[in-house]
């Protein structure tokens, strides 16, 4: 095992891991941020893949993105309308368009289940040409992924600062308050939603051109996953300011892909790695909490021990 | 600050962890010939069908290595569906630098032929149903790229036969499938056009999960049709278990693409033999790794799907005679055998 094997998984770690971040970031804002769980996010994830996919099918490889991204606000809009306007509870409004976008999907893939992207051109493709001149075309997705999460992860750390970010932010962490300031949270519910969901779906778009094909369960288990990489991501930078805090959404979904890379390497069979990330995850949380409860558990059992010697 | 420096360091020792604990199976013991040829396998997902077709091929492999005097050493891993893991499977595969990869299913295949674009590495498939429609492969007669395998494409046509032979007076089928399913999108539409050529009516039925698919079985029951296809899809495979019952009862024969569907109740099953599929996987990606065959020129095997399958307890229960529909079926089949009803194949041997 040389350098440039372990270069060479890390990297596609990091590629991963940076294509998943923005789903991650999605659910930042839209989880803690808003305190809102949208479990639409895995058709969401999906839905970017397809449209993104059957738009570069058709010749237009740039435009797939922002046709991906327009696809996952129309989708945010409508979980924020039904847990806003039509009386759904929030997680039930997320699961109802998550199931209803199956279909949706479908119907956009022309009522197959898989497209192959070999023979299309993509943003990839059009940037592994722009690479080859200098001699850099095997980092080619690397540059996408970087370059799209780099762009995210400013505009969001920009639109947080603004009058509206700080709505948003102020509706998740007391809605009463926002009301009694006159901001409607309604309105920031559905900005915030809109907002999440385009990131997810370019995150999906971008992971189905990355790997040139899309098929229906490409999304499937997105939501977990992004869930452990923020909640990991919170253990590195979650008390810092915001800046950091979103770095640190990009450095959770890269830890989450470098220990899958890492259990694989000792050939640890794929289907045991979601019983590795629960425990990951369950560490995550934990291991924190138990720190801050530690100086308590100590100063208990010492005053038992003291009762005790009393007692003798 | 502190944790940052931290992180850094864990990355480092990871990567430490990996460059030392690399693949810790034991290098075979190489024989006199002293060649190791490196093989990554890929299931899809956990399916009857798919994981007979992964054992066939590791069996064959090693009975090849035998023969030949070389040591095939296999990896093999499931990405049960996760798209992301997927493609971290196979980028391990490239890093421990395997000498050809085996992708059993569609997105698998895709997936190896996308990651070995620029290396090279030659891809052979299994059990694709379409090939071309899915871009894998030129033509089946010259793939013309680094890919090649082998298919199980259904053949419709000669399913369509089969239940005008059983009852020639048929009238109108019920397509039951899943349209998430890719291997029933081809199947359907040959289907489809057979009908309308032969002018039988025909309704579609679809569902997407086990409760959906015995509500679509409810639903064409009382529609009163004469016969069921399905073709080798996964999801009516799953509830098979569930709807055959339902369908003995109102006298219906479900017609489908393999002979696990029988296996699990249908009354016929009629297809590809996997087990002969995996076989055949192996010695294609055998001939390619050791006889330097070339993917490019390596025709896409397919097979003539003649095997018929037919479960003795349905046909009773539909009142039809076993023999009777055996001299009936006769002239579409390669050959003709039983089964009871049982939940895997283990249970019937």
């Amino acid at each position: 095992m040389g350098l440039d094997q372990i270069l060479a998984l890390l990297q596609t770690a990091l590629e991963l891991g940076l294509i998943s971040s923005l789903t991650v970031l999605a659910l930042f804002l839209s989880y803690s941020m808003l305190n809102v769980c949208d479990l639409s996010t895995d058709g969401c994830f999906t839905l970017g893949a397809v449209v993104g996919a059957a738009v570069a099918i058709s010749g237009h490889p740039y435009l797939s993105i922002p046709a991906a991204m327009l696809a996952g606000v129309a989708s945010g809009f409508i979980t924020a309308i039904l847990q806003t306007k039509m009386g759904v509870n929030s997680l039930l409004a997320g699961i109802i368009v998550n199931t209803g976008l199956y279909s949706v999907n479908i119907a956009i893939m022309g009522g197959s289940s898989i497209l192959n992207m070999n023979k299309a051109d993509t943003v990839f493709t059009a940037v592994k040409s722009a690479l080859a001149k200098i001699n850099l075309s095997e980092q080619y997705k690397l540059a996408v992924a970087a370059a799209a999460v780099v762009i995210i992860a400013v505009l969001l750390g920009l639109f947080l600062k603004t009058r509206l970010g700080l709505a948003i932010r102020a509706t998740g962490d007391n809605p009463d308050m926002v009301r009694s300031s006159s901001i409607n949270p309604v309105f920031t519910t559905i900005i915030g939603l809109c907002v999440a969901n385009s990131f997810t779906a370019l995150s999906g778009c971008l992971l189905a051109q990355a790997q040139k094909s899309v098929n229906i369960d490409i999304g499937g288990g997105m939501v977990t996953i992004a869930l452990a990489s923020l909640l990991i991501g919170n253990v590195f930078l979650g008390k810092k300011k915001m800046p950091l805090r979103i770095a640190g959404m990009v450095l959770g979904a890269f830890v989450f892909r470098l220990v899958y890379t890492i259990a694989l390497r000792f050939n640890m069979p794929a289907f045991m790695l979601k019983l590795v990330s629960s425990v990951i995850v369950v560490a995550a949380i934990s291991i924190p909490y138990i720190k801050q409860q530690l100086p308590l558990i100590k100063r208990r059992l010492e005053s038992r021990k003291r009762e005790g010697n009393a007692n003798a | 600050m502190k944790k940052i420096f931290a992180f850094v360091l864990s990355i480092i020792m990871a990567a430490a962890c990996m460059a030392a604990c690399s693949p810790s199976n034991p290098a075979p013991t190489s024989d006199a010939d002293g060649k190791t040829v490196k093989v990554g396998i890929c299931n899809y997902v956990d399916d009857a069908s798919l994981n007979q077709i992964v054992e066939n091929i590791q069996a064959r492999l090693k009975e090849i290595g035998g023969e030949k005097g070389v040591a095939f050493d296999v990896s093999y891993d499931n990405c049960n569906a996760d798209a992301n893991l997927l493609t971290q499977i196979i980028s391990n595969f490239i890093a421990d630098d395997v000498d050809i990869m085996i992708g059993v299913a569609t997105p698998v295949a895709m997936a190896m032929q996308a990651a070995t674009e620029d290396n090279g590495i030659p891809v052979v498939f299994a059990a694709v149903s379409d090939p071309v429609g899915a871009g894998l492969v030129e033509s089946m007669e010259a793939p013309g790229s680094n890919v090649t395998g082998t298919s199980d494409y259904l053949d419709t046509a000669a399913v369509m036969q089969l239940i005008t032979a059983a009852d020639p007076d048929v009238k109108n089928i019920a397509l039951l499938y899943d349209i998430g399913q890719d291997s029933s999108t081809a199947a359907i539409a040959h289907a489809k056009e057979y009908l309308d050529a032969n002018g039988i009516a025909y309704g579609e039925y679809t569902g997407t999960t086990v409760d959906e698919v015995t509500l679509a079985v409810q639903a064409l029951i009382a529609d009163g049709v004469d016969a069921v296809f399905t073709p080798t899809d996964n999801t009516i495979m799953k509830s098979e278990l569930s709807i055959y019952e339902m369908l003995q009862e109102a006298g219906i024969p479900h017609y489908t693409g393999a002979d696990s569907f029988a296996l699990n109740g249908a009354f016929l099953g009629y297809g590809v033999d996997y087990a002969a599929l995996g076989v055949e996987t192996a010695n294609m990606a055998a001939s390619i790794a050791l006889g330097g065959a070339k993917p490019a020129d390596t025709a896409v095997k397919t097979f003539d799907n003649g095997c018929a399958t037919i479960n003795t307890e349905t046909c009773e229960k539909l009142g039809f005679n076993y023999d009777e529909i055996c001299k009936a079926f006769e002239p579409f089949c390669t050959k003709i055998q039983s089964i009871v009803t049982a939940e895997s194949f283990d249970e019937v041997k």
